[in-house]
């Protein structure tokens, strides 16, 4: 009898102890990245591509594409303009169906160095022409362009001669479509730039009125000319599309030239098979029970060797409030700091208690601050603030327990492989 | 005894901890020595005088979901400019350039905005 409960004890106590094993660490020997604007939903979503790719290869480490890069052709390619913020599937699913062979982050990084310019001055420039197509392809859609319409015109198609300019730079925008943007551009300055009055300009501009009202005709004028106009969106996508693929291929140039550190061509052919879902729950706001079969969730992928895209408020980086009210709003949204996608590498028991591995995109010095955020909320002698048995980092590598990550964690992503498609040939093996 | 060679050991342990970082390079290769002043990783020629990077007051800019607070910061109300450096083994991290060539990094922007 004892015997036997003796045996109850110890397959109990193995239960118990396998199920606080830590899991494996994922990613864990790709470099830290800072992405600074605006993307983060672009490297946790390469970084799902990447742990894929390390899962079905059976590796440790690859050379990953920049995620700005990846982005811009991505998000090119879906007709959704520029890089916007978005979920970590929105770039998960789109990038595995990519076939450009997109720069390293290295070679990224050293290629723009190397221009004298820097990665931010070159989003800048593409979110001005972005800015500026949008604009004038607004203004086309009107009937009348009025005195200040015209000169907002002319301002737009003067940003997008400075934004091409400036991305010459970086890449060669000598093809077609650029050369015939930029013409386009110049002569819409010309025609509403104000000019000498000549007995003939008048009877002209009287003719026009005339025969279509004043405005109506320089607008339609204008708009049969602008090479973009008559495809609207879609010829702006292609131009933003382009602008982010001549960038890659001046960049790809420079990585042959140089030897840089490339990404494997099967990169994203990896990932075919799987599909990424999103499950969101930021409104209402809600903990405790509810959070823990997300978090459960988010284990059992990671023990499958798959990372995990999750969103959070950006503020339980820095520890500084003892319960959920510090982070979140009554509704569900963020305080202080808004939304921030990163991604889950690895599960850790620490003393019987599991802790979340976030590789977050902030640099490697981004635990700087973590310590005097706890001590901040320390100080105020309120009970419940964050410690070491909360929330810990190392060389930009956060480490966060259950209940800490579900104050402020609000959405996961899941990845499931697709299944072969039942038919009823297939089905009996026929 | 056992005691004292505990506390050794966490003592260097903190130590490693506290120059984690001491260098950050351009990707062109040039090397930046740095140093931790009032809880700021700072370039270090403000060591031995008075910069910007250690001195400014850090104010917070407007940013959209996603963005990092620390570039607008440094964009908008710092009047800096940013690079992009590296820690010798490719892990990121950009500072935040002043006109006396005194830098801050990021995450030290980051987390005075949040503790603030």
């Amino acid at each position: 009898m004892k015997a036997v409960s003796l045996i109850f004890i110890l397959l109990g106590w193995l239960n118990f102890a396998y199920s606080q094993e830590n899991s494996p660490s994922l990613l864990s020997s790709q470099p830290v990245l800072n992405q600074m604007i605006g993307n983060c939903y672009t490297h946790s979503g390469t970084d799902l591509l990447t742990g894929v790719y390390l899962k079905e290869k059976n590796l440790s480490s690859v050379v990953q594409p920049h995620p700005l890069l990846l982005g811009g052709i991505v998000a090119g390619e879906l007709g959704r303009g520029d890089i916007e913020s978005g979920f970590t599937c929105d770039m998960f699913n789109p990038a595995k169906e990519n076939t450009t062979q997109v720069c390293s982050v290295q070679a990224f990084n050293r290629y723009v160095s190397s221009t004298g310019t820097t990665v931010l001055n070159l989003r800048n420039q593409v979110k001005n022409l972005e800015k500026n197509m949008g604009k004038l392809n607004d203004l086309f859609s009107e009937i009348h362009w009025s005195q200040s319409d015209k000169e907002e015109a002319i301002e737009a198609a003067r940003g997008i001669i400075g934004a091409t300019c400036s991305l010459n730079s970086i890449g060669d925008f000598d093809n077609p479509k650029f050369i015939q943007l930029v013409d386009d551009a110049r002569e819409l300055i010309t025609d509403l730039s104000p000019r000498p009055v000549t007995l003939g300009s008048i009877f002209s501009g009287l003719a026009d009125a005339i025969i279509s009202g004043p405005g109506v005709f320089l607008a339609r004028r204008m708009s049969e000319r602008f090479s973009f106009s008559d495809d609207g969106q879609d010829a702006m996508n292609h131009i933003l599309k382009t602008t982010y693929k001549e960038i890659n291929s001046q960049c790809m140039a420079y990585t042959r030239r140089t030897n840089q550190p490339r990404v494997p061509g099967d990169f994203y052919a990896a990932s075919t098979n799987y599909r990424c879902s999103q499950d969101n729950y930021m409104y209402p706001r809600r903990s405790g029970a509810f959070i823990k079969p997300k978090l459960d969730s988010i284990d059992r992928q990671i023990r499958e060797g798959l990372p995990v895209g999750i969103s959070v408020c950006s503020a339980i980086f820095y520890a500084r409030f003892p319960n959920i009210n510090g982070y979140r709003k009554t509704l569900g949204g963020c305080n202080n700091g808004g939304a921030h996608a990163i991604t889950v590498t690895g599960i850790e028991y620490r003393n019987g208690k599991r802790f979340f591995k976030i590789r977050n995109s902030w640099g490697i010095d981004g635990c700087r601050g973590l310590e005097r955020g706890k001590s901040q909320c320390a100080e105020t002698g309120r009970s419940g603030c964050p410690t070491d048995r909360s929330i810990t980092c190392e060389n930009g590598v956060f480490y966060m327990s259950d209940d800490y990550l579900g104050l402020g964690l609000y959405a996961h992503t899941t990845l499931r492989t697709a299944s072969p498609r039942v038919t009823p040939r297939n089905m009996y093996g026929r | 005894m056992g005691v004292k060679f505990t506390y050794i050991i966490i003592i260097f342990l903190f130590s490693l901890n506290g120059f984690a970082i001491d260098a950050l390079y351009e990707f062109s290769g040039t090397k930046h020595d740095v140093v931790e002043i009032n809880h700021r990783l700072v370039s270090a020629n403000c060591e031995k005088k008075d910069c910007k990077a250690k001195s400014i007051e850090i104010k917070p800019a407007e940013v959209k979901d996603g963005e990092d607070p620390a570039l607008a910061a440094c964009l908008i109300s710092l009047k800096g400019a940013y690079i992009q450096l590296h820690d010798g083994k490719q892990n990121e991290e950009s500072v935040c350039v002043f006109e006396d060539k005194s830098f801050i990094t990021f995450s030290s922007i980051r987390a005075e905005l949040y503790l603030k």
